[in-house]
């Protein structure tokens, strides 16, 4: 919370025991705009702990992803304008430099970041994610490899997606990735860093970089926070990039 | 000075007996305690005056009085929605009361025992706020010719994230209203202002 925050409330419990104050009854998980909060698995070297995670999917969700495409599409003027005031409300740590915009159809990705603290956030017809870790110190990425903080599958009420948030290092220009099915999905690469997602379980296996010696293949091993089943915390087991940190591939 | 534009004239109709009638009954078995809404609760009841006044001081009295607000009807609040559309509800009614009252000639809110006076990087932190609000600001003017439900469903559904039942609830309106009324305003934005995908 800001300065203002803080002392709203140190006034709301002076002068009306804000903190002794609670109300009246909670629904039990019934809301039809459920919350995980916490249930993204961030991965990242030396975490500092600052972290928050919403997901919802409105109205539904029969087909929470329609819309969604393999490659980067260009996002309309107004797209952006909502998705930047949904972020601007929403993340850890408004203000940050936005680095990295992906779009996907109806669907906006967007990173914001100062290097020690990041905040990623979506927005899109069905689902909505505000995100944000922090870290230190900031990490140096090989040239010519991707180093991810995140990869990641969220299940929710049957529908289940995965994401790849990584720094690029020096020469990535373009990268496409392969899940574990053979699926490609064309990565979002914006001022060193690199994003997609994609609907349903299946894990990044590999990427091609375009890089200024050719094309690189990076690998990455199996991440057990990408089972739907296995959610990992920050900083969790999954802890320095799966596979796919400064050792990755 | 706050925008009564972007309300709409029928904020005035929202007044305490519409939110108390959707939180009459307490059974108290499970309780929420008031800090952690406050804490997850305050930037988008900020943003939500920011969209609306330039000025930080009256983002701040406005939002001090939404909480205070809350702590005096939160024996009320029944759950059936979440605790940010019950919030964003006041906000709403006291929203409407601040313009009701500018228009009277009244100055502004003094709930809290007197005004909060903000330090100089509280001023900074609320105009950093209200700034970072200028495309959701912008969107709502670019929607100006929608009716002032249709906007407000906008801000809430696509820029708050509130689901349209719990926007339905601030609102005031059925769900299937909402829902209706969400469906004409993007209809209506995508014909206007091209691809909008809201």
């Amino acid at each position: 919370m800001s300065a203002f925050d803080d002392r709203l409330w140190t006034r709301l419990v002076d002068e009306h025991d804000a903190d002794r104050v609670a109300l009246g009854s909670v629904p039990k998980q019934r809301s039809k705009r459920p919350l995980l909060v916490g249930a993204s698995g961030v991965a990242a070297v030396s975490v500092a702990g600052v972290f928050a995670a919403v997901l919802s999917l409105a109205g539904g969700a029969s087909n929470a992803f329609a819309g969604w495409t393999p490659q980067p599409t260009a996002p309309t003027a107004a797209q952006l304008a909502a998705a930047k005031a949904y972020c601007a409300t929403n993340v850890p740590t408004p203000g940050l430099p936005l680095e990295l915009t992906d779009t996907r159809g109806p669907f906006t990705f967007l990173v914001y970041s100062d290097d020690s603290s990041n905040d990623f956030c979506t927005i899109g017809p069905s689902f909505r994610n505000a995100s944000g870790w922090s870290t230190s110190p900031p990490v140096t990425v090989p040239a010519g490899r991707l180093y991810l903080w995140d990869e990641h599958t969220t299940t929710h009420v049957e529908q289940s997606y995965g994401f790849v948030i990584a720094r690029a290092g020096e020469g990535v220009s373009a990268a496409r990735l392969t899940l574990e099915d053979g699926t490609e999905v064309t990565a979002t690469v914006q001022n060193g860093w690199a994003v997609a997602w994609w609907p349903g379980t299946h894990q990044l296996t590999s990427a091609q970089l375009a890089t200024p010696s050719g094309t690189q293949t990076q690998t990455f091993a199996p991440s057990p926070c990408g089972h739907p089943l296995h959610k990992c915390r920050p900083g969790g087991p999954h802890g320095a990039a799966p596979g796919g940190g400064p050792g990755g591939g | 000075m706050c925008n009564a534009t972007t309300a709409g004239a029928h904020l005035r109709d929202v007044t305490a007996s519409n939110i108390k009638r959707d939180v009459a009954r307490v059974d108290g078995s499970s309780r929420l305690e008031f800090e952690a809404v406050y804490r997850e609760n305050v930037r988008p009841v900020t943003a939500f005056f920011a969209r609306r006044c330039r000025d930080p001081q009256h983002v701040a009295d406005l939002t001090s009085q939404t909480f205070v607000e809350a702590i005096k009807s939160a024996n009320t609040f029944q759950g059936r929605g979440s605790a940010t559309a019950w919030l964003i509800a006041i906000a709403r009614r006291v929203y409407a009361n601040h313009l009701a009252d500018q228009a009277s000639g009244i100055d502004l809110i003094d709930q809290l025992g007197g005004r909060l006076v903000l330090e100089h990087d509280e001023v900074e932190d609320l105009a950093a706020r209200i700034d970072a609000q200028r495309d959701g600001k912008e969107l709502l003017e670019r929607a100006a010719r929608l009716s002032s439900l249709e906007r407000e469903a906008i801000e809430l559904v696509d820029l708050m994230g509130l689901t349209p039942t719990d926007a339905a609830r601030v609102l005031d309106v059925s769900p299937n209203a909402l829902r209706v009324r969400l469906f004409r305003a993007h209809k209506r934005l995508r014909k206007e202002l091209g691809d909008v995908r809201l």
